[in-house]
């Protein structure tokens, strides 16, 4: 079983993130010149997050270190792809900003797979309880980067989110892997609806920029 | 009784006295953070001792500044607690030193105050 130390630690560092920020896809300026092309970039990313979290948590659930630590590595190549994309819309602020929040709420699935791992359901309860709190969060800071996304709803996704991907690394945890693949893509194809949300809300935020 | 001569000394030393005076001292000044998009702007701010901060949150999510550097009996030197958006909280400091502060509930929003 892989310590919590080291779980935390290579999710949030992320070691490999800076060549894998290099060479994976990143939302550039030259290629989001459209709403369409923005909806793609961002389900794109957003996809990928589900995608390479799952892969950690799965990889860490059977105690795999290197692999772990490979995912978990393009988890935050993911990560940082996406603060990317939030500072081209809205400026290098906005994705200081957002970084650090968003990898905090992979630190909370962290918690959750790790307290999963050793059987410790108070830690699985806290986990829930900190993602829960932390969809406000991130609800209040897309409302305050874009008055077109209420807080609530965006909460709302967010809790959603953190519903079908522990749904996911449930069955990772209990090896049943026809279902974790099956919750897996749900969880994924659930971030089309924050991105088709996010999206539209640019969108409709700067028309001139985006609306054609 | 002052003979004439001493009061017309006294009354010509008057304006210089006046003059010779040291200014007085600047009026306490109050300086504007705003909490905004999870970022405390200015994030630094320099100030002079005595000066106050009013931080003001836009963002509709509770914000605090809270000190990072605690008293001896371990609370924060400053700390204005979590409070909402449109809403202020203000702090006085007086005397000089950096303070590093961040938001209680959001630890990656960080921002200095300098007091000079």
């Amino acid at each position: 079983m892989l310590s919590t130390r080291i779980l935390r630690r290579t999710a949030m560092v992320g070691l490999t993130a800076i060549a894998l920020t290099a060479a994976g896809p990143a939302a550039r300026a030259d290629h989001i010149k459209t709403g369409g092309d923005l909806r793609v970039a961002v389900n794109l990313l957003l996809a990928e997050h589900v995608h390479l979290a799952a892969a950690a948590t799965g990889w860490a659930m059977m105690g795999m270190k290197k692999q772990f630590e490979a995912a978990a590595g393009g988890l935050d190549a993911n990560s940082v792809a996406l603060a990317g994309a939030i500072g081209l819309v809205y400026g290098d602020g906005a994705k200081e900003a957002f970084l650090p929040l968003w990898r905090r709420h992979i630190g909370f699935f962290v918690d959750y797979t790790t307290a999963t791992i050793r059987q410790d359901a108070a830690g699985r309860r806290k986990a829930v309880d900190e993602l829960m709190r932390y969809a406000e969060d991130f609800g209040a800071f897309l409302n305050a980067a874009n008055p077109n996304l209420p807080v609530e709803a965006v909460a709302a996704l967010v809790r959603e989110h953190a519903v079908t991907l522990t749904a996911a690394i449930d069955a990772q945890a209990n090896q049943d892997w026809p279902k974790a693949y099956e919750l897996q893509r749900k969880a994924a194809a659930h971030m089309q609806m924050i991105s088709d949300a996010l999206a539209g809300a640019i969108v409709k935020q700067f028309p001139d920029r985006f609306g054609s | 009784m002052p003979s004439r001569r001493h009061i017309l000394r006294a009354a010509l030393a008057l304006p210089g006295l006046w003059l010779a005076r040291p200014p007085a001292a600047a009026q306490p000044r109050t300086h504007e953070v705003g909490m905004v998009l999870f970022s405390y702007q200015p994030a630094r701010i320099e100030i002079a001792a005595g000066d106050s901060v009013r931080w003001t949150n836009s963002d509709a999510i509770p914000h605090s500044a809270t000190a990072a550097q605690s008293d001896p009996a371990g609370a924060p030197l400053f700390d204005t607690g979590l409070f909402g958006k449109g809403e202020s909280r203000e702090v006085t400091f007086p005397a000089p030193g950096r303070f590093a502060y961040a938001c209680r509930r959001h630890p990656a929003m960080t921002g200095e105050v300098i007091v000079r």
